[in-house]
């Protein structure tokens, strides 16, 4: 039984065949094949139309939803503007509108002007250009047939690209030993590529590589690697990054290495299907498959036994390979560099020693740190406080998480999101190597969190990874246009606000979840991001931190006090993960009060719970209002998820708010070491009695909601001089419950070594407490409350006879 | 060693450092553990998603 084809991806189209330059290093016209001589100089627009129609029906035959297509030579750019323009333009017109198209032109640049320019921009087409490096090191291979340098157009060619950045796809070059690595890559990272390209000379056991050094190749890319890896992984080099996403699992991101089958296929100027372009280096004839675009589908070259080798991962590599400890990495290397003749290409590649060498260098040099605490600062986090320091340390811990749960979504939701969510991915993570510090600030809002994880649950929202993508592109002020996800009526954009699209759903206030079922692709708009402005079709155009430009963009507000601020989160819609409703859009004097309250509750936190203060300045991002709560009652919650956020209904008076605070950001702090640390044993299920509960509470709820009443207690404890009467008697209460829970944690038999150490320490914050006088009648009150509530409890979680 | 000449140590967490790693390349084998730790799937662990407060105080 046949086993389903692998469809081609990537189309390599020759649409010229000669060359204005005469390197000496070229496989097309210095290698074995010379298959060149004959084909036509300029490929047909009979060929070109063809191959459009190929490609499109390969496209609808497997679903793709996206292809990639690199015009290519010789030299391409000798085929002229104007014959570009119609490549480009019958490329588009065949398959734009059934998936997305990545066209690209690749180019030794020497033509390269802003005619080309303008067309490639018009048809969106993207150029790489090839440079060895440095001059010393360009000029050794890339000259002229009379012996010129290129150079000097190369580096003119790039910075027509760097001047039009939408064009400029990277740089390629072509490893030659003998030149300085350090001069080699300083000189290409200086013209800031989006991305480079090393590459390994093409050769074969038959005619093996310049080879100075046992493995000379690795050590001059080694030495690349390492300054690549000190400037922090910038600009992107696609080999480095190949190795490290595939020894953490993930895919490899070039043909010449790793598992992936082959989905590349060349066409020729004559129309011709070759396989792999780099086949020619091995004997006359290699890349040929004796099919043709005008009488064969793609999916007959994708049965050809030449692509089919191509395509057999682990299983069609020799024993030498398939033993070898960095497989997963290398894959054998590239086809071509396996050749010898007699054996053909069931040899390792004739690079094996680099590669083995430069893998295992990577992996040793990119093996993955894990999250550390230091114990004073768990110590001191276990007692109930915890300043800035172990509240950064914490904080760091969730970027960490933030980005594995992203990543995850991507892997999870990325191949039915299609296109769009492809942009978007390539978006933020493209940002991500640009302007850091726009990414996290979008991913450490509190409710990117959240919408992650909810999205790994159930797979709904996926596409709000595009809103998220475009909240950051506005933060890095970069050009962009994504289509982004409306939810009820509305665009939002992750610590940024939201903006009605939807004019009859302006002035909600909750956001039904109604893109599942009922619309399973959701609704989208098409946003442009460019200066840190947002456009939408129609004429909305703004800056969204410049409120007031629009009378339907609804930014986040910030509270401030004690030059300390926080978001007013009231846009997100994904806040609403609480016990209580989110409140909706707050009325401008509902902020007036929120920003009142917020000012006098600092202050008191400040001044009467000083050692709270520094960590809620670096930990608390959000507060979220709650809808209004029960009269009589005061309401606030924290989720576990959304780190940085405590949401509440704005209480009476602002010493209640202080409470509201430092108390749900107790929560907040926990749920974060629980977050990286194990300190009791998930598998037991028993409840406990809690004495602030009606409940049985399971042991987390216990450990969170003791951890939380150290705050109140402290509260209460530091009131008593504000509010005598009233303070005493929580004192007393909540000292009291506090150290039972406590004992009841320690006595649980669940808690870790770890875990009974953090109550340890728990026990002996409360513990000085207990020493503190309070008077005879308070502490009666506390000893009469606590006793009733535990027989209450007991009777309400006893059997029944 | 701090101030008093005690040893300062840390306590290692088995989630992965990926702050500086570039979001293209987390990978599976990231994500995967982390993924496990923060969203169990095993129906024998409850998790308490909120910590929420009311006017017992």
């Amino acid at each position: 039984m046949s086993r389903p084809l692998t469809p081609f991806r990537q189309f390599v189209l020759k649409v010229h065949s000669r060359c204005d330059l005469a390197c000496d290093h070229c496989y097309v016209y210095e290698h074995a094949d010379q298959s060149w001589r004959g084909r036509p100089k300029v490929i047909s627009d009979e060929t070109v139309s063809w191959t459009a129609v190929r490609i499109a029906e390969h496209v609808k035959a497997h679903a793709l939803n996206r292809v990639h297509v690199v015009m290519h030579g010789g030299e391409p750019l000798l085929a002229g503007p104007d014959r570009l323009d119609r490549i480009a333009a019958e490329l588009r017109g065949h398959l734009d509108g059934i998936c997305a198209l990545d066209l690209r032109v690749h180019t030794n640049g020497v033509l390269l002007d802003e005619r080309f320019c303008e067309v490639f921009a018009a048809r969106g087409v993207k150029v790489g250009v090839s440079l060895d490096g440095d001059r010393a090191a360009n000029d050794r291979h890339r000259r002229f047939a009379d012996g010129r340098s290129s150079h000097a157009q190369a580096l003119r060619a790039v910075e027509l690209l760097r001047a039009r950045p939408e064009l400029y796809a990277g740089l390629l070059c072509t490893v030659d030993v003998a030149n300085d690595p350090v001069a080699v890559y300083r000189a290409l990272a200086e013209l800031e590529p989006p991305r480079i390209d090393f590459l390994l000379p093409h050769a074969t056991w038959d005619v093996p590589p310049p080879r100075p050094a046992p493995a000379a190749y690795a050590d001059w890319l080694i030495e690349i690697f390492e300054l690549w890896a000190a400037d922090g992984g910038a600009p992107p080099v696609r080999m480095f990054e190949s190795i490290i996403s595939t020894a953490r699992g993930g895919s490899s991101l070039t043909e010449s290495l790793g598992l992936q089958p082959s989905d590349l296929v060349v066409i020729e100027t004559d129309g011709s299907y070759e396989q792999a372009d780099s086949l020619k280096t091995a004997f006359d004839g290699a890349p040929a498959t004796g099919l043709h675009v005008l009488r064969d589908t793609l999916d007959e070259v994708a049965r050809h036994t030449g692509v089919l080798a191509r395509q057999r991962g682990l299983a069609g590599l020799c024993g030498q390979c398939r033993a070898c400890p960095v497989v997963d990495s290398c894959g054998g290397g590239l086809y071509a560099h396996r050749y010898r003749s007699g054996s053909g290409f069931a040899n390792p590649s004739v690079y094996c020693a680099d590669l083995l060498k430069l893998i295992t260098h990577v992996r040793g040099r990119t093996s993955e740190p894990t999250h550390t605490l230091p114990s004073a600062a768990l110590d001191a986090l276990a007692s109930g406080f915890g300043g800035g320091n172990e509240v950064t340390h914490l904080a760091e811990s969730q970027r960490s998480l933030r980005r594995a749960l992203l990543a995850a979504v991507n892997a999870a939701t990325g191949p039915a999101g299609g296109a769009v969510q492809e942009r978007a991915w390539e978006l933020i993570t493209g940002l991500d190597g640009t302007h850091p510090g726009a990414v996290e600030a979008v991913l450490a809002h509190p409710y990117v969190r959240v919408w992650a994880a909810g999205c790994l649950r159930d797979g709904r929202h996926a596409g709000h990874l595009a809103n998220i993508a475009v909240a950051a592109a506005v933060r890095a002020g970069v050009t962009a246009a994504l289509d982004v996800r409306v939810l009820g009526g509305a665009v939002h954009l992750p610590s940024l606000g939201v903006l009605d699209v939807d004019p009859a759903a302006a002035g909600r206030t909750a956001w039904p979840e109604t893109d599942s079922a009922a619309h399973p692709a959701g609704r989208t708009v098409r946003l442009e991001v460019s200066g840190g402005r947002i456009a939408l079709d129609g004429g909305v155009d703004l800056d969204p931190l410049a409120p007031g430009e629009w009378p339907g963009w609804h930014p986040v507000r910030r509270l401030s006090a004690g030059g300390f601020s926080v978001g007013l989160e009231d846009t997100d819609p994904f806040r609403d993960c609480h016990q209580w409703p989110a409140a909706g859009r707050l009325t401008d004097d509902r902020v007036a009060a929120w920003q009142r309250a917020f000012a006098e509750a600092w202050a008191l936190i400040e001044s009467e719970l000083p050692a709270y203060a520094p960590g809620l300045r670096v930990g608390l991002s959000v507060l979220t209002p709650l809808a209004p709560a029960p009269e009589g009652r005061e309401v606030s919650s924290t989720a576990r998820h959304a780190f940085g956020a405590v949401a509440a209904a704005l209480p009476d008076g602002p010493a209640t708010l202080a409470l509201l605070i430092v108390h749900e950001f107790q929560h907040v702090k926990l749920g974060a070491v629980l977050d990286i640390l194990d300190l009791y044993d998930e598998g037991d299920t028993r409840r406990f009695y809690a004495p602030w509960r009606d409940d049985p509470r399971p042991l987390e709820g216990l450990l969170q909601g003791t951890y939380a009443h150290i705050a109140v207690t402290d509260f209460w404890r530091v009131r008593r001089h504000a509010d005598p009467g009233r303070a005493e008697a929580q004192f007393a209460r909540w000292r009291r419950d506090t150290a039972e829970a406590i004992e009841t944690l320690a006595a649980s038999g669940a808690l870790t070594p770890l875990g009974g150490r953090f109550v340890t320490e728990m026990r002996r914050s409360v513990a000085a407490w207990l020493d503190e006088p309070v008077s005879a009648a308070a502490e009666a009150e506390a000893a009469r409350s606590a006793r009733v509530h535990r027989e209450r409890w007991t009777a309400a979680v006893s059997p029944r006879s | 060693m701090n101030a008093s000449g005690e040893k300062q140590t840390d306590v290692t967490s088995d989630v992965r450092d990926l702050r500086d790693v570039p979001l293209s390349l987390v990978g599976r084998a990231d994500f995967d553990g982390i993924v496990r730790r923060i969203l169990p799937g095993s129906p024998e662990v409850r998790r308490v998603p909120v910590a929420a407060f009311n006017s017992s105080i």
